[in-house]
């Protein structure tokens, strides 16, 4: 092969590699996966337990990472996060305000992510909350 | 020493004089103690063929109902009791375990003198099983919209009428050492709007499992089929929680598994075919097996991981920027831990063939990871070491989390120290580990110091530093080097005293890049939470103030949030809760100036209690109104809904 065609074909690659590699620098998000405690996107819980949420971010780059949790599509918490070089961290529903399970019957939660804007939709996880009341000795 | 004897005898006299008395008398009030209650039922230190005994204590002292404290396995169950002139009878209304139960009973009598008592007995369901039970809870749910405004030309999807029932359903059979179980919830629903998946109308099972274990004399089996979970090594298996089936068995030092569940994350069982992952369809499958074998003693132990598969890459749960995923991965891990846990190492291998998007036309690639850990702990003291290598083509299709294009180690080591913990850690990791010209290298270095003091049990309080440097190397021409430092710093402090709870957290992370600055930030965050909780009472505020600062642009965003969360009963009937948030956004450079305001309440009178033995209807409103205000738009929204509710649950086990 010539070499001259290696040259144009070595700077194609770079062409196509370049807005990757510039991205790199951004936060970008490649994945969010959402789960609770037994590791599903889906739970059955009592009413008033204190259920806990899970997003994992698989993302490159650093920069700050804005959202919020929406219950039922209604904002609920924010999250204003610096994030530091890395390839995935696990963001946890804060502890106050408990995720709301006071009212009976199924409910969808999501964490929105408004910085940076992610070239994926945000993925929901469903909780069912039963009519009789969580008490702390585990009944 | 015979001629000292006689000399001694008037001492020993007098010791013995002195003390019989007061022997005696000891001897006498645990008599007493011993007497003034008995268990009538069951006796003492029986097995009871039974699931719920009526379990009947005899009380001879004076004492009065306020003044007994009784207490089934340290439960306390007091208000449960029925309580007589003679003493107490307890019926239980859940289904008791197999095995050992202790009732404990204190009385403290009108003299203020407390006696205490424990007494044991064993229960066995049946003649046949030690365990035969089911403990189902059912729900039902009818809501309907009484009033609803919503914005001019916006439609609201909430239903006006909805039904919902829910059968939480738990079975167990035990039996020697044989052990099954089958857990799952069955759901019904019917409003007068659609539903999005993974919400169904009518009849659904959003979630089983079916287990059942063989323990015998060296060896042991298992089978589950539902939704399963299996997990291995970060680079192989882990968090597969997915609807198949998964079998393992055991002999002595060998064991081996296989599971084979479905690629897609699902909720709901329409049809078995489709959602069961019994059908084994190549298209939407992973599947794999692991082997292992102890040896010296069980102190090492060898194990080969290995799994294959197909999956659609977004599904219930979990949204990807790529297509779906094939590929298949194989780990060989040696473990050991000759020190009992003082050190103890890990060494695993992992060769992957994987296609991360399914959806553009560049094969599967090969690739490998390997991983080298030492670590343990000693008294109080821990510590780990851990150096990681994952080529840039390496994936896991059980794994979506697994390590990629990384290479590097992590120290970690923390002590408690009496009142004082401290735990510190220091990792240096690169990517690009294959050195491709084409992209830059970028190194991140972090160190991590976490210190908790808890000399004061009212007043613990914890701090956190963490320091991350990034920085590129080898950059090819036209990309901007990199060097950016991240500091975060945040401490908390909480006063608890009774039912109050005061929580500071403050928190303050600056991230500066020292080539291009356009990104640079500072960020802090104070929130402050006194909170009052009580049984039948509880009330839950926080205040937040977010300051988010671009070093760039100098424009300062502040964020402002309120909370309060309000719980309680009254007389056991009435009980009422009221969630409130409030938000505001506003930018310096006034491109955004926004407030949100939601508030969700609920309160709901209980009819009856165990209609039949078991009903327990209720009757209720509740209520959501939310508001959102633009003020740079000038732009306002809000709506409200209000519900009545009529809802019952029915526990039935037996």
């Amino acid at each position: 092969m010539p070499k001259s065609k290696n040259v144009y074909l070595i700077l194609i690659f770079v062409y196509i590699m370049i807005p990757h590699a510039s991205e790199a620098a951004g936060l970008k998000i490649e994945r969010m996966s959402i789960y609770f405690d037994n590791d599903r996107p889906e739970i059955t819980v009592k009413r008033n337990y204190p259920l806990k949420a899970y997003v994992e971010v698989e993302y490159t780059g650093d920069g700050l990472l804005l959202g919020q949790w929406e219950v039922d599509e209604e904002f609920f918490a924010n999250i204003n996060m610096t994030i530091s070089s890395g390839y995935k961290l696990v963001i946890q529903s804060p502890d106050i305000p408990h995720i709301p399970t006071f009212v009976s019957g199924t409910h969808s939660i999501r964490l929105v992510i408004t910085n940076p804007l992610p070239g994926i939709s945000f993925p929901t996880a469903e909780y069912f909350v039963t009519v009789d009341e969580w008490k702390e000795s585990g009944e | 020493m015979l001629r000292r004897l006689p000399k001694c005898t008037p001492f020993i006299l007098v010791i013995f004089l002195i003390f019989i008395p007061n022997a005696n008398s000891e001897t006498q009030q645990e008599a007493k103690g011993t007497d003034w209650l008995k268990l009538s039922s069951p006796e003492e230190g029986s097995t009871v063929i039974g699931k719920k005994p009526v379990i009947s204590c005899v009380i001879t002292i004076p004492f009065a109902k306020e003044n007994l404290l009784v207490t089934l396995d340290r439960t306390d169950i007091t208000e449960l009791i029925e309580v007589s002139k003679e003493g107490f009878v307890f019926k239980p209304l859940q289904i008791l375990s197999p095995g050992k139960h202790t009732l404990g009973v204190t009385v403290t009598t009108p003299e203020k003198k407390e006696f205490k008592k424990d007494f044991s007995f064993s229960i066995r369901h049946s003649k046949q099983f030690e365990e035969i039970s089911t403990t189902n809870d059912v729900t039902v749910l009818y809501e309907a919209m009484t009033q609803r405004r919503v914005p001019e030309g916006t439609t609201d999807e909430t239903p006006y009428s909805k039904f919902e029932g829910n059968i939480t359903s738990n079975s167990k059979i035990k039996e020697d050492g044989f052990d099954a179980s089958f857990s799952t919830n069955i759901r019904y629903l019917e409003q007068n709007t659609q539903v999005n998946p993974p919400l169904y109308k009518g009849l659904n099972i959003p979630n089983y499992l079916l287990s059942a274990k063989y323990t015998g004399n060296g060896y042991n089996v298992l089978g589950q089929t539902g939704d399963v979970s299996i997990n291995e090594t970060q680079n192989t298996i882990q968090g597969l929680s997915r609807r198949g089936s998964l079998f393992s068995a055991g002999y002595e030092n060998f064991h081996f598994s296989t599971f084979s569940v479905l690629g897609q994350s699902v909720a709901g069982l329409r049809t078995f075919k489709e959602d069961s992952g019994l059908d084994f369809d190549p298209q939407d499958l992973i599947k794999g097996a692991t082997a292992d074998v102890d040896l010296f003693s069980k102190k090492a132990n060898f194990k080969v991981i290995y799994a294959t598969g197909q999956t659609p890459g977004t599904s219930l749960g979990t949204t990807s920027a790529s297509g779906g995923t094939q590929g298949d991965v194989t780990g060989f891990l040696f473990k050991t831990d000759f020190f009992q846990q003082k050190l103890k190492t890990e060494i695993e291998y992992d060769i992957s063939h994987f296609d991360q998007d399914t959806q553009d036309t560049i094969p599967k690639e090969s690739d490998k990871a390997y991983r080298l850990l030492m670590g343990g702990q000693s008294g109080t003291y821990t510590y780990e070491g851990v150096y990681e290598y994952a080529g840039p083509k390496y994936g896991s299709i059980a794994s979506p989390g697994a390590l990629k294009d990384k290479e590097g180690f992590t120290l970690k080591g923390g002590d408690k120290l009496d009142v004082h913990a401290v735990n510190l850690s220091f990792s240096a990791y690169n990517d690009n580990v294959e050195n491709s010209n084409l992209i830059p290298r970028i190194y991140t270095y972090q160190g991590m110091a976490d210190y908790n003091y808890s000399k004061f049990k009212s007043l613990p309080l914890g701090l956190n530093l963490q320091l991350t440097r990034a920085e590129s190397e080898n950059e090819p021409q036209g990309i901007t080097p990199k060097k950016t430092d991240t500091a975060t710093v945040s401490g908390k402090i909480n006063y608890i005293k009774d039912a109050w709870n005061f929580g500071f957290n403050l928190s303050f992370a600056s991230q500066k890049d020292q080539i291009n600055s356009t990104n640079d930030n500072r960020n802090m965050t104070a929130t402050f939470t006194p909170t009052y909780t009580t049984p039948i009472f509880s009330v839950v505020p926080s205040l937040s103030f977010n300051e988010l600062r671009n070093d760039y642009t100098d424009v300062v965003t502040d964020t402002y949030t309120a909370n309060l969360a309000i719980k309680g009963n009254v007389l056991k009937k009435l009980n009422y809760e009221v969630a409130y948030v409030y938000n505001k956004v506003k930018a310096s450079d006034d491109t955004s100036n926004t407030e949100s305001t939601n508030i969700n309440f609920r309160t709901g009178w209980l009819l009856a209690k165990q209609i039949y033995g078991l009903l327990n209807p209720t009757v209720g409103i509740r209520g959501n109104y939310s508001l959102t205000r633009d003020l740079v738009a000038d732009t306002l929204n809000d709506k409200f809904s209000i519900f009545l509710f009529l809802s019952a649950n029915m526990p039935v086990s037996y």
